[in-house]
């Protein structure tokens, strides 16, 4: 009876089994067929072998792409936990206004990053609102096209990544502070510890596990994802300024039909990812997954 | 002396809030108030307000620039996978999180190590595929792949709620003569009715915002969605702004609503790192 049981609910697994061998289990074979093969324009063909791996190694443009991808990471991560952590701190400690702060940081969440994108390509035009403001208080010589010129260009997309960022991870760590306990704070005040001290001692040891999780999420994101800012915003450009490693992959695969190059690359990506998440799960015991 | 120092940090911190709130509100002031120009009035002052409240650039947008067909292709899109994760979700979620079948750790395993699969490497092998096949273009495999694409995180989600519910209440169903899917329907479902309503929402929210699938997977101007044809007329010759704007307010709508009824319980319930 029980056996019965087990083989008729086997059934309740069969559409997403189906679902998950279309999207991820083909395709994933077929990655590693395709970054393997000898590519004729658009016809994967034998010989197997681990040139389109050399050929990558020799491409200073991924190289480049990837030290991008390293550096736009590499800023906004630790720039987002800093402000992040301030912020939500004094949510928790209800600053003037609160309940407007947690609405407002919720706008940058729900919009598209495609929206983002468009809203901030506006903001960095010759004649946008950056440029009005520097003129207005008397910067009017620093005004200049954000997203052509090679100096500023992948400094503004820093900037408009971490406005997303600082919004997200301040509702996300605000989220978890609603679970602390508030003695930990009265404790620390009749001991006379300043704010700063609060937040260095109290709030930040008890973050430290959703900025883990943070910092994971945001990692495999800038690793693979940034690929929705850059089409927007400026397409890898100027010359190659902003190509990502997304980016380049995306390029390579649709644009210049390099399929073996961009298969190897993004198969190595995949697999960097499965590993930061695997560090993650062994260090946290996926506790805070969510 | 002390206490005026303990204000000028209070200022400080105040000032940082401010600036924040300012920077995220004057964005979108800047998307709202130009979509309710004119393109004159657009010309003349970027910033400034419209002379009254008009509606036209949402009609231009939303007729003249089909972005009416492509909010319909997006909305069939995000609303199918929507239904597709659910249901199928529910069902494998099940198994897992209240049945227990001899692999289902294994299996759990595999959904976690799934949801982190780079999307641009299945991009590559999915359209030579479908493309072989010749069924690039067409919205209902568009549906078909975001559904798979977004079920390893679907069945996670729904585990963890199905999980909760107390297990002596399958006990004394079971006792009760209750099959599988009187027990999935009946019971567990209207249990965890919350968490099936959160899911609803993180995917209508990543399937509606999503470039790169809808980009490659769909190519026709009838099959386009709103985010594919905003990117397109986006960049540094966009031209028509009023327009423009009031797609992108368009756009945003939908998620707005979706999000303004389960806002509070996204915060409670720890959910937020879904958004990544």
């Amino acid at each position: 009876m029980e056996k019965a049981g087990v083989r008729n609910v086997i059934f309740f697994l069969f559409p997403s089994l189906v679902l998950l061998a279309f999207v991820f289990g083909v395709p994933l074979l077929n990655l590693i067929y395709y970054s393997l093969a000898t590519w004729e324009g658009i016809n994967p063909t034998l010989p197997l072998g681990p040139h389109n791996y050399i050929a990558l190694a020799k491409d200073l443009q991924a190289l480049e792409s990837l030290i991008r991808t390293l550096i736009i990471g590499g800023v906004t991560i630790p720039v987002t936990v800093i402000i992040s952590v301030v912020v939500a701190h004094f949510l928790y400690e209800r600053v003037f206004g609160w309940q407007f702060y947690l609405v407002v940081f919720f706008i940058p969440v729900i919009l598209p990053v495609v929206v983002i994108g468009v809203i901030f390509t506006r903001f960095y035009m010759p004649n946008g609102l950056l440029n009005h403001i520097l003129r207005f208080i008397g910067f009017g010589r620093f005004a200049t096209a954000w997203l052509s010129n090679l100096k500023t260009v992948l400094p503004s997309i820093i900037i408009a990544a971490i406005w997303w960022e600082v919004a997200f991870a301040t509702i996300l760590f605000y989220s978890r502070m609603m679970n602390v306990n508030p003695s930990l704070y009265e404790a620390a005040r009749i001991d006379g510890a300043t704010e700063g001290q609060l937040v260095y001692h109290v709030t930040l040891p008890q973050l430290r596990g959703v900025i883990q999780l943070y910092v994971v999420l945001a990692t495999i994101y800038y690793l693979n994802q940034s690929f929705t800012y850059i089409f927007v915003m400026t397409h890898g450009g100027p010359g190659w300024a902003t190509c990502t490693i997304d980016f380049f992959i995306y390029l390579n695969a649709f644009k210049y039909v390099r399929l073996g190059i961009a298969s190897a690359l993004s198969l190595l990506v995949s697999v960097v990812l499965v590993f930061i998440v695997h560090i993650y799960l062994s260090m946290s015991k996926g506790e805070e997954i969510q | 002396m002390k206490k005026q120092k303990l204000s000028l940090a209070k200022i400080a911190i105040q000032l940082l809030f401010i600036i924040l709130a300012f920077s995220i509100l004057s964005m979108f002031y800047y998307m709202l108030v130009n979509a309710g120009k004119t393109n004159i009035e657009y010309a003349q002052s970027e910033f400034s307000l419209p002379g009254q409240l008009r509606f036209d650039s949402y009609l231009t947008a939303w007729f003249h620039d089909r972005m009416g067909l492509a909010f319909l292709n997006t909305f069939i899109i995000s609303a199918g996978t929507v239904v597709l994760t659910l249901l199928f979700g529910s069902l494998a979620a099940y198994v897992l999180a209240v049945r227990g079948i001899r692999y289902s750790n294994l299996f759990s395993r595999i959904i976690v190590a799934l949801m982190y699969v780079s999307p641009m490497g299945l991009v590559i092998p999915l359209f030579i595929w479908i493309g072989k096949l010749g069924l690039v273009d067409n919205l209902y495999i568009t549906i078909l792949i975001y559904s798979g694409f977004y079920m390893p995180f679907s069945i996670f989600l729904l585990s963890t709620y199905f999980r909760s519910v107390p297990r002596n209440l399958f006990d004394s169903a079971r006792i009760d003569g209750c099959g599988n899917l009187r027990m999935l329907f009946e019971i567990v479902i209207p249990l965890a009715k919350s968490g099936l309503l959160l899911l609803a929402v993180l995917n209508f929210y990543y399937v509606w915002s999503n470039l790169l699938f809808s980009l490659i997977f769909l190519r026709s101007p009838e099959n386009v969605t709103l985010m594919v044809a905003i990117a397109r007329y986006s960049g540094k010759y966009m031209a028509q702004i009023p327009q423009r704007m009031a797609t992108l307010v368009i756009a945003t709508v939908p998620l707005a609503v979706a999000f303004s009824i389960v806002r509070k319980q996204f915060i409670k319930g720890g959910l937020m790192g879904s958004f990544r």
